[in-house]
């Protein structure tokens, strides 16, 4: 009896346990959210000490007080959509994420798991619709077959940065086509100065360069053309071979600071900080990443990267709000979003957070002017293409590892050809 | 006695069965099943049998769930392509097929094999160089404890502390490059980033097996040393007569250890290679890498699931058939001492 007892016990135990498992993970798996419109759930990029958490907090706040709805915010940070993917399939989804538009793209939309934002474009903002609040100029690069799948309510910009007290007459007339810039290089490496920092264990830095100049010579959305191209020959033509030569000549010129090839982020762009370099291609977030390390007086100025062709272009890239398809209370995150948009909130995007935002009629930080400016002169392209966004792992895959000894001076521009073709069949032979 | 010690360091070529010293024969006794039967007919085994179940069950049934069941659910996944949210798509063979002749994966499982190889016979040939060293000497507990210490700290801080090490031309390592030689050293993180990767593996690991292996030897019975120095045998005759045939099991399963967990390494490869949102550049991902890359990892993420599956299923099968070889390998009789 006994022993039967004791048997039966353990296996009653385990039994038990196993059933009280199963129920928690059907907890986990099972949908919590309400659907009342009370409340809505907002997965946030951003980490809680961040600016623009606290921007968005105390719009949520400010919301909940006005219309009574509660926005849950949970601080997910940069990998917010590694954790939102899984849940697509079946689980707890969030009313509201944000993330950049590469970001975005490339985990809801290419799931087609995103909610058309079409009317919301059409929804209030204080008297005017979000149309008009967000500029056509970053909204049209949010869109998946003319259909808006993204409200950006920031703005990262790309280009080249420099102390204008240093480089006054720079600052002056910036430097336009790749010949002008070329020959302002040599004269400063004439003079000792070096000419360009560059954090080139970053690929996306490296990429900066080489996709910029392209965009510049060949026009927007070409890049990703040549990447699109299932055979890798398309890199091989003339045109672009001229411009691959033009920046393998910023390597052979020597005009990238020592440390280029083998240090470590962020020494290159400290330097650069510091004076000891002139140049420093990179996105809006270099005078705030940089500003602690700046020295007394540096003067922050932006112009766009020299043209090695007809026209110079600023790549930017937004960071905003897209809504899952299957989100409980879209309808309230709609109502936030475009509450959020007002000018006392989305301002503070520029005066606390101190980045641009994608109304042009709010005012801009002082370091960021020369770059508002360029963006409302200046066409814009996506960063990188868009290469990164439309074709993921196309990048670490593909266009940065042949791109890296490039800039680095570890190979010719035959031999980038030779990789990029070899490594884009690879590519597209397996993402057919 | 010293008869016996002449013969292990006169380097005769002697296996422990060949020996009839009743320390031997007491070796060549190896408990069989036989030896556990009539036990099993005591009240205290019969409870102990009842007991088995009960106990192993719950730890059975987290194995199955959380291990068995996923290698399996991977192989069936590696059939199809999925990027984890819609449905799968059935594809056959396809993946393999892509998989053999995709370079990202070649590359990265060649160096997954580098790893495995070189990085393990490096580690085990400096482990047993220390434990012979370490062996002898005094505070050696101290010693050991310095040489662990890399095993526990957290590798995305040694690959932050390597990285001020071997960046140039400002890290340390240049830095006293050049103050001894004059001349700048190579560009560590530039051109040869996989060769410090392969070194800070070697010297993550080092302390690790050090402090296996040494337990091993540490119970070998010090008079068989004593009988090796009044024979005069040299340190290798030492080493390859007495350490090695008795500290064999420890270094076996030690082995078997490593080809296990060099597959899985990660984190020193992600974290010294990579930036704060960047993989590794391609040149240095291994098959852990390649798995992450092709589904989470990236600035936008692949999700392929299928096609990651299929490659940690040949990863995993290439590591079964070396583990398997590994043990046949290095299967010897049990020495008992």
């Amino acid at each position: 009896m006994v022993r039967h007892g004791k048997r039966g016990s353990a296996l009653l135990s385990v039994t038990v346990a196993s059933a009280l498992a199963l129920s928690l993970t059907a907890c986990a798996g099972s949908d919590s959210g309400s659907g009342d419109g009370r409340s809505l759930t907002y997965w946030s990029m951003w980490k809680e000490n961040e600016p623009q958490a606290r921007v968005l907090r105390e719009a949520a706040q400010a919301f909940e007080r006005e219309h009574g709805v509660r926005v849950v915010i949970q601080w997910q940070g940069r990998d917010v959509l590694k954790k939102v993917a899984p849940a697509l399939r079946g689980g707890d989804l969030p009313d509201l994420v944000d993330q950049d538009q590469a970001l975005v793209r490339s985990t809801l939309v290419a799931a087609d798991a995103h909610r058309d934002l079409t009317g919301l474009y059409a929804a209030d903002v204080a008297g005017r619709k979000v149309s008009d609040v967000v500029s056509a100029r970053y909204s049209d690069l949010v869109r998946r077959d003319g259909k808006p799948y993204l409200v950006p309510y920031e703005v990262i910009g790309y280009g080249l940065w420099f102390d204008g007290a240093a480089l006054p007459e720079v600052a002056a007339s910036p430097p336009g086509t790749w010949s002008e810039f070329t020959a302002l290089l040599s004269a400063r490496k004439a003079a000792g100065a070096a000419p360009l920092a560059l954090d080139g264990d970053i690929g996306q830095y490296n990429a900066l360069w080489t996709v910029g100049a392209l965009q510049g010579a060949l026009g927007k959305d070409k890049v990703n053309e040549l990447a699109r191209d299932r055979s890798g020959e398309a890199w091989r033509r003339p045109e672009v071979r001229a411009v691959l030569d033009d920046v393998a000549g910023l390597a052979r010129s020597g005009f990238f600071a020592a440390g280029h090839n083998g240090g470590k982020w962020p020494a290159a762009q400290e330097k650069w900080a510091q004076g000891q370099a002139d140049f420093l291609l990179m996105g809006s977030w270099a005078p705030s990443e940089t500003g602690a390390k700046a020295r007394a007086g540096f003067q922050y100025r932006f112009a766009a990267l020299p043209s090695a062709g007809r026209q110079r272009y600023v790549p930017v890239e937004s960071i905003g709000f897209a809504i899952p398809r299957r989100a409980k209370n879209a309808e309230a995150a709609e109502r936030f979003v475009a509450y959020f948009l007002r000018d006392e909130h989305l301002g503070r995007i520029s005066s606390v957070a101190r980045n641009l935002t994608p109304n042009p009629a709010l005012p801009v930080p002082d370091e960021l002017a020369g770059l508002a400016e360029a963006t409302r002169s200046l066409p814009l392209a996506r960063v990188q293409d868009g290469v990164a966004e439309d074709f993921p792992g196309y990048v670490e895959e593909v266009l940065w590892p042949a791109n890296d000894q490039l800039l680095r001076g570890q190979t010719d521009v035959d031999g980038f050809l030779g990789q990029i073709g070899e490594k884009q069949v690879n590519y597209w032979k397996k993402n057919r | 006695m010293a008869g016996k010690a002449v013969a292990a360091g006169t380097g005769a070529r002697q296996r422990p069965s060949s020996v009839d010293s009743p320390r031997w024969g007491a070796a060549l006794r190896r408990p069989g099943r036989a030896a556990l039967s009539p036990g099993a007919r005591n009240p205290l085994d019969r409870r102990r049998r009842r007991l088995f179940w009960p106990f192993l069950a719950p730890a059975l049934a987290l194995y199955v769930v959380f291990f068995v069941g996923p290698a399996l659910a991977s192989l069936w996944i590696s059939f199809h392509r999925w990027d984890g949210v819609g449905e799968m798509e059935p594809r056959g063979l396809e993946n393999y097929r892509i998989l053999f002749d995709d370079s990202s994966f070649l590359g990265a499982f060649a160096n997954t094999m580098t790893i495995l190889v070189l990085v393990g016979a490096t580690t085990f040939a400096l482990s047993f160089a220390l434990t012979m060293v370490l062996r002898d000497m005094r505070g050696r507990r101290f010693v050991r404890a310095v040489l662990f210490f890399p095993h526990i700290v957290a590798p995305v801080v040694l690959s932050v502390l390597w990285g001020f090490l071997f960046r140039s031309p400002e890290g340390l390592v240049n830095s006293a490059w050049r103050a001894v030689s004059g001349a700048d050293g190579p560009n560590w993180l530039g051109d040869h980033l996989f060769a410090v990767i392969v070194l800070g593996l070697v010297w993550v690991n080092t302390g690790f097996y050090t402090t296996v292996i040494m337990a091993g030897v540490d119970r070998i019975p010090p008079d068989l040393y004593e009988d090796c120095a009044l024979a005069g045998a040299t340190g290798w005759q030492r080493f390859r007569h007495v350490t090695l045939p008795l500290s064999w099991e420890v270094v076996a399963t030690a082995a078997v250890l490593w080809t296990i967990s060099s597959l899985k390494i990660f984190e020193f490869v992600y974290a010294f290679g990579g930036t704060t949102n960047d993989m590794p550049p391609l040149d240095v991902w291994n098959s852990a890498l390649f798995v992450y890359g092709t589904t989470f990892g990236g600035r936008s993420p692949q999700y392929q699931y299928g096609y990651a599956s299929a490659s940690a299923v040949v990863t995993l099968a290439a590591v079964t058939v070396l583990v398997v070889l590994l043990r046949r390998l290095m299967r010897r009789e049990t020495v008992q001492f």
